[in-house]
């Protein structure tokens, strides 16, 4: 729309909205991307090995949640993620998407902002300990992504762990499985209302296999790492098994190349699927380490 | 011919009436000083000759076309703290591209943010709390897109004024500099100029009615870039353009009424999906309905009223609107001889839309502070100011002034109240000292000039600064002139967000702060349209903000800012020119994303130092009696120059090279 370059511009301006564009996009629908944990995480699983583990932590920090695709037209793009509990039952918000159209989600898992918003059950001083910055074999100096506390009993023997994840994680393109098929994205209708879900698992650590369908759930070489038999696995304890002395079941022929210790294949093979999306759907991994600014 | 001074009207400027004796000026127009042109004015940017003569008797409003070889030219003396460029010297600056407001950045005092960006820091004030003012009308913002050419076509632009700082009381609701633009004094013979770029095209014509009684001027730019663009990116749509449109009329000898309307229209978007999506879009308008009354001996009464209507587009094709309607009323009287008086008294009555969107996630924090800092509201501003300027000595001028406003927003009422004081002292014919001090206030402002943003936080208290500088002018031989002023700035409850973000750079932050800048400002200056013109600036300057018990240098904190500037007419009308910049780096930023981080450090590790070499070459001919034409190259940074942003962490960001050429033809008749 052009406008007069003349002295009727202002009266112009002022009865008809000025000349920038008008909106010409159709009503979008509503996205609600939630999160849910898995049953084993909250009602605690016994592993094939006989350990009884049960979660006293799941606090998560993730969102980001933004609608992509060539065929998406995104209303909105919430920059922000939400601290969750993650042994809460049900569906916790995480963020709300205005979409139209084909769209495929990213979502990230990373260390939160001074004014993410608490999800129910989480307090300031559990965000508060996410942004606080530590260290550990990888991350030289970040906050925490999610931090994963619990026991495992076996036999009167108590082992208890608890792990922060530093990395941050960008979960891009994601797709559901649909008959085994990754989806093409979801799509979302003038005011439609849909769906998509984070699910949280607790259990990802432990699970002999990267393949979630195929694995089962180990825990006797995390309690053999506890070499100080203090009762407490640590990631630096686990950072002293080397995988190729271990003989628990599990063969580690997942494992990437560079990966020589525990400590290695938990952190870098287990840890980044805590947090999934809609179980066993499939996304595009980036991860770095949480002192980087989120995108 | 006679020339209008930059000071010719008393409302324009402030500071005794002068004489300025015989100057002698080529029989060109204006515009077209030519290659061999001196000075064709003292201009206010020369400093003021002792002793001033005395006031005379305020001509009643000139309209005739330039017509003789040698004239008398009336005009004030320059405030104290003025600095500032005529037309004529801003078209042979390298790198500003003809543009009046762009011109300024070469003044010491002024800290660029990024080089090519028109956004700066003014003695440690940042951009948000710079004013901008056509004719005394507030303007929203000057350039197109935030970088690129100003926003009202240069042929209408008779000059450019920078206040660093203690400037006079008729400037009041910024806490830190003015940039002031005055518009040519109607003319009633047909006149006009035009110029043809890569990028835009603009011109202006103005002409006489009713027997001379009457002028009409308009004006407008326009930039075919979208067509360009959709050639090579069809996607991208980038557009400006906006005019200006005057009349004028004498109703007896001493009364004029004006109409003056201008305003400016930017796009910059992608189309997606067949959806425009709008990256940057802004337009404002405003209408200037004036009446002046010439009562004789100088004195003069201006009563103007102002309408304005400026949108930007926030996000999700949301535009946050403002509407405003102001008044004002300006009054010089020349008492005597030695006393100047100068009062006025203005109202301005901005309503603000909702900028909240229709589709957000109600728990985004980011929309939470957006909506809270930008709520519907209107604001009421309404203040009024005295200034005297009093010759106490024949080797004293002292200019003391007060203003008080009082401000209303979303409930909360809030008055400033601004005393001013500035002296010169002739030490000699050729050597002053100048002093200038004052305290200004402003409500809360946004990172940048926006128009319809303006952030409605006038419960969190006002930004005051006090605002203090003393310094040396000297006329030197071969008419170059020296200026050096030590200034120091301690700013109360400012909202910088620019400066004072940790970690990510949060511009809906709401936090306020303390500041300070101290420094030295160093110019050595020759007309720029002398045979061999020039200019060296230099700054010094610290500019420290605190948080709490933190206390670290501004996120812009450059040590050190200089410019060079070497023009030189090569003979046949062709005229060369050259300018380097050169700054030290900013402040290494703090480690981002989400994590607690430690205090920042007083004294920071640094980005590197950055400069460009920017040059203008012209070619002018003489087209008929008193037309002409030039071709223009100009080249912004052809050294290809890049900046880098670092961050203490390790990680650095370059940026550019931000390159700008410009090919040109201009002519004006």
């Amino acid at each position: 729309m052009h406008c007069t370059r003349s002295l009727s511009a202002l009266a112009l301006a002022l009865a008809t909205g000025g000349c920038l564009p008008t909106d010409t996009r159709p009503p979008p629908g509503t996205l609600n991307v939630v999160a849910r944990t898995e049953e084993a995480t909250l009602a605690g699983v016994v592993t094939d090995d006989g350990w009884a583990l049960s979660f006293e932590q799941l606090l998560v920090s993730v969102g980001h949640a933004s609608a992509e695709g060539d065929d998406c037209t995104a209303y909105n793009d919430p920059d922000y993620a939400r601290v969750l509990d993650g042994l809460r039952s049900g569906a916790q918000k995480i963020n709300t998407l205005f979409v139209v159209g084909l769209c495929e989600l990213d979502i990230e898992l990373s260390s939160p902002k001074e004014d993410s918003p608490l999800g129910a059950g989480t307090t300031a001083a559990d965000r508060d300990f996410l942004r606080t910055p530590g260290s550990d074999t990888y991350v030289p100096e970040g906050g925490v992504s999610y931090h994963l506390v619990g026991t495992a009993t076996k036999g009167g023997v108590t082992k208890r762990f608890a792990w922060p994840y530093r990395n941050r994680i960008d979960y891009s393109t994601c797709a559901a499985l649909e008959n085994g098929v990754p989806s093409a994205g979801i799509r979302i209708r003038e005011h439609e209302t849909k769906s998509a879900t984070v699910t949280l698992h607790g259990t990802a650590p432990f699970q002999t296999s990267r393949d979630a369908k195929s694995a089962r759930l180990r825990f006797d070489a995390f309690a053999a790492a506890d070499a100080n038999t203090d009762g407490e696995v640590t990631l630096d304890e686990l950072g002293d098994v080397l995988l190729s002395d271990l003989d628990d079941g599990t063969d580690y022929s997942d494992a990437d190349a560079g990966w020589v210790t525990l400590e290695d294949y938990v952190y870098h093979g287990r840890f980044p699927k805590v947090v999934r999306y809609e179980n066993d759907g499939v996304c595009e991994l980036e991860i770095f380490p949480n002192d980087r600014a989120p995108r | 011919m006679r020339i209008f001074g930059p000071r010719a009207l008393p409302l324009a400027g402030l500071g005794l009436t002068y004489w300025l004796s015989s100057i002698t000026a080529l029989g060109q127009p204006a515009p077209d000083t030519g290659a061999e042109a001196e000075p064709a004015t003292g201009t206010a940017a020369a400093p003021a000759q002792h002793p001033a003569p005395p006031p005379a008797a305020q001509a009643p409003p000139v309209r005739q076309p330039p017509a003789v070889l040698e004239v008398t030219v009336e005009g004030e003396r320059a405030p104290p703290e003025a600095k500032s460029f005529s037309r004529e010297e801003v078209r042979q600056l390298p790198g500003a591209f003809g543009d009046p407001f762009r011109a300024i950045e070469v003044l010491p005092g002024v800290t660029p943010i990024a080089s090519g960006v028109p956004f700066f820091y003014v003695r440690g004030a940042p951009p948000g709390n710079v004013g901008y003012y056509l004719d005394g009308i507030r303007v929203p913002y000057l350039f197109h897109i935030g970088l690129g050419p100003s926003i009202v076509h240069p042929g209408i632009v008779r000059q450019v004024d920078l206040y660093p700082g203690g400037y006079p009381a008729r400037f009041g609701r910024y806490a830190g500099g003015i940039v002031a633009g005055e518009t040519t004094e109607p003319r009633n013979d047909l006149h006009g100029e035009g110029n043809l770029r890569v990028f835009d095209v603009g011109a202006m014509v103005e002409t006489g009615f009713d027997e001379g009684r009457g002028t009409a001027l308009v004006g407008a730019r326009y930039s075919y870039t979208a067509a360009i663009l959709s050639l090579i990116a069809g996607d991208v749509t980038l557009d400006y353009r906006d005019y200006q449109a005057r009349v004028s009329y004498d109703v007896t000898p001493r009364d004029r009424i004006s109409v003056f309307s201008f305003g400016a229209y930017d796009l910059l978007g992608e189309t997606r999906n067949g959806v425009l999506d709008i990256l940057f879009g802004s337009e404002f308008y405003r209408v200037d309905t004036r009446y002046d009354h010439f009562f004789g001996h100088s004195s003069r009464l201006r009563y103007a009223v102002t309408l304005g209507w400026d949108q930007t587009r926030v996000a999700q094709q949301r535009n946050a609107i403002s509407t405003m309607v102001a008044s004002r009323v300006e009054i010089v009287h020349p008492v005597d001889e030695t006393i100047t008086v100068r009062t006025g008294a203005d109202v301005t009555l901005d309503s603000f839309g909702s900028t909240e969107l229709e589709f957000d996630d109600p728990d985004d924090p980011e929309v939470k502070k957006r909506n809270a800092l930008f709520p519907k509201r209107r604001d009421l501003a309404l203040g009024g100011y005295l200034e005297a300027t009093m010759r106490v000595a024949p080797e004293v001028e002292v200019t003391p002034g007060v203003r008080m406003d009082l401000y209303t927003s979303v409930g909360a009422a809030r008055v400033g109240v601004d005393p001013r004081i500035a002296a010169r002292f002739f030490v000699t014919d050729k050597f002053r000292i100048v002093h200038a001090y004052g305290i200004t206030h402003q409500p809360p402002s946004f990172v940048v000039p926006i128009p319809g943003l303006k952030p409605g936080t006038l419960k969190g208290g006002l930004q005051r600064a006090f605002q203090t500088s003393a310094g040396v002018e000297a006329d030197l031989p071969e008419d170059f002139t020296a200026t050096a002023t030590a200034f120091h700035n301690a700013f109360f409850n400012m909202t910088d967000t620019l400066s004072t973000s940790s970690g990510e750079f949060d511009i809906f932050a709401d936090q306020r702060a303390l500041g300070s800048a101290i420094g030295l400002e160093l110019m050595v200056r020759r007309h720029l349209t002398k045979r061999l013109g020039g200019l060296v600036s230099y700054t010094l300057s610290r500019s420290m903000r605190s948080v709490g018990r933190e206390e670290f240098p501004s996120a812009f904190d450059r040590t050190h800012v200089g410019n060079a500037v070497v023009t030189y007419n090569l003979g046949k009308k062709w005229r060369a020119g050259t300018r380097a910049v050169v700054y030290s780096g900013v402040p290494k930023t703090s480690p981002t994303s989400g994590l607690i981080v430690n205090p920042r450090p007083k004294h920071p590790e640094r980005s590197p130092a950055f400069y460009r070499v920017d040059v203008r070459l012209e070619k002018r001919w003489k087209v008929g009696k008193s037309g002409w034409m030039a071709g223009v190259l100009e080249v912004l940074n052809t050294t290809l120059n890049k900046e880098t942003f670092a961050s203490s962490a390790g990680s650095s960001e370059e940026i550019g090279p931000v390159t700008i050429p410009s090919l040109g033809l201009e002519g004006g008749f």
